[in-house]
């Protein structure tokens, strides 16, 4: 399976969207970050907008791919993609993150219709609605979005594909540590604070439990959002469901 | 000496209204904004980029209303009708043939269509939270 994840947009979650909710739950998937700005964050290959060639040649010699295309990137690629007639379907769906703001809603409906403008069936753009503010209601959100696909049917709006604002994306960015490892962590961070007599070290173990903690409770919503997400079906299903393990000691 | 003013009566965007529909149409050739607004400084009516926008969406709207009500809302003619001044905005060659599916017909970018519908929408926290007060559906 191959998943492209994209839109015009920066700061809509691209590159959580990519590492920590489809990578880890497509079985075998490489990360190829398509991206100018977020290319340090050491995970996986890097490639420009303008090195489509390449990415679409390297597609065909790998059967799961999760591509990360930064903002910067896509007018780029898009047109490229145009130029190789046919190259869209190399992916088995395309992955577009939105959040409440409006310029980004605007932007997500600019990448929708582009996409769609590639020949893609409503069937293979896939919304995942992100930064979701718990109380919320979800429709008076995301008017902007919803709205326009009311008018014109181009892409897979369901309302379960959601995740929430959540700080540990921020607290294990460029660690090169995956949500699923700090879950199977089973240290006792307790026992081991209480050993410990200086407070700096204290601190520093009291922030490893609480990031562990952070990331035992955004898997499920992750679970949750990737099988509202359908990966799995009409196409290859390479998709496999990362279930919590079981519970570390808290 | 008699003072021969450079512009016709009334208000720029009054005016542009006038030609409102020969903006819709050139929008739907798909010609941008710009495009239009420069064809309208043509026609001696100078206004800004975001205008020529607003009037777009205002007819775009006005038109999809009649068209679902089927009720008696004034048409584009009928509403060049009503401001004292009318005309033609001539342009250069128009685009290029357009395929066949609904966006595609549009042959507006990606973002131009994004831009358009943001623009024909009420986007204002307060006011959209009484629009969805009075209809919560």
């Amino acid at each position: 399976m191959k998943i492209a994840v994209i839109n015009f947009s920066g700061n809509v979650g691209k590159t959580t969207v990519a590492r920590h909710l489809l990578l880890p739950r497509i079985a075998g998937a490489e990360l190829i970050a398509v991206e100018s700005l977020n290319a340090d964050e050491g995970q996986g290959q890097a490639l420009r907008g303008r090195q489509f060639g390449e990415l679409q040649e390297y597609l065909q010699t790998i059967d799961n791919a999760v591509v990360d295309i930064g903002a910067s990137n896509v007018e780029e690629l898009l047109d490229l993609m145009r130029r190789y007639r046919g190259s869209h379907e190399d992916f088995d769906c395309f992955v577009v993150p939105t959040v409440p703001a409006l310029k980004q809603q605007q932007d997500t409906i600019a990448t929708l219709v582009d996409l769609s403008r590639l020949g893609l069936p409503a069937s293979k753009i896939r919304l995942v609605f992100n930064m979701v503010e718990s109380g919320l209601q979800f429709k008076t959100t995301f008017f902007l979005v919803l709205g326009f696909l009311a008018e014109q049917r181009i892409a897979t709006a369901n309302p379960d594909c959601r995740l929430g604002t959540n700080e540990i994306y921020a607290r294990i960015r460029n660690k090169g540590i995956d949500l699923a490892t700090l879950t199977r962590d089973d240290t006792d961070y307790k026992a081991l604070i209480v050993k410990t007599k200086g407070t700096a070290e204290r601190l520093a173990l009291a922030q490893k439990l609480a990031t562990r903690r952070l990331a035992s409770g955004v898997v499920p919503e992750l679970d949750a959002c990737f099988a509202a997400l359908g990966l799995g079906t009409g196409g290859t299903n390479d998709a496999v469901a990362l279930h919590s393990p079981t519970p570390c000691p808290t | 000496m008699k003072l021969v003013p450079k512009e016709p009566p009334g208000r720029s965007t009054r005016k542009a209204r006038g030609y409102a529909p020969d903006m819709r149409e050139l929008r739907a050739q798909g010609y941008t904004f710009e495009a239009i607004r420069e064809a309208l400084a043509a026609a001696g009516v100078h206004v800004s980029n975001a205008t020529v926008q607003r009037e777009v969406a205002r007819l775009a709207k006005g038109s999809a209303t009649a068209a679902a009500t089927s009720s008696g809302s004034r048409s584009g003619h009928e509403l060049q009708n009503a401001v004292p001044m009318t005309g033609t905005l001539v342009l250069p060659t128009p685009p290029l043939a357009t395929p066949d599916s609904p966006t595609e017909v549009d042959l507006r970018s990606g973002k131009e269509i994004a831009e358009a519908f943001t623009s024909s929408r009420i986007t204002n926290p307060l006011a959209l939270a009484r629009a969805n007060a009075k209809d919560p559906s």
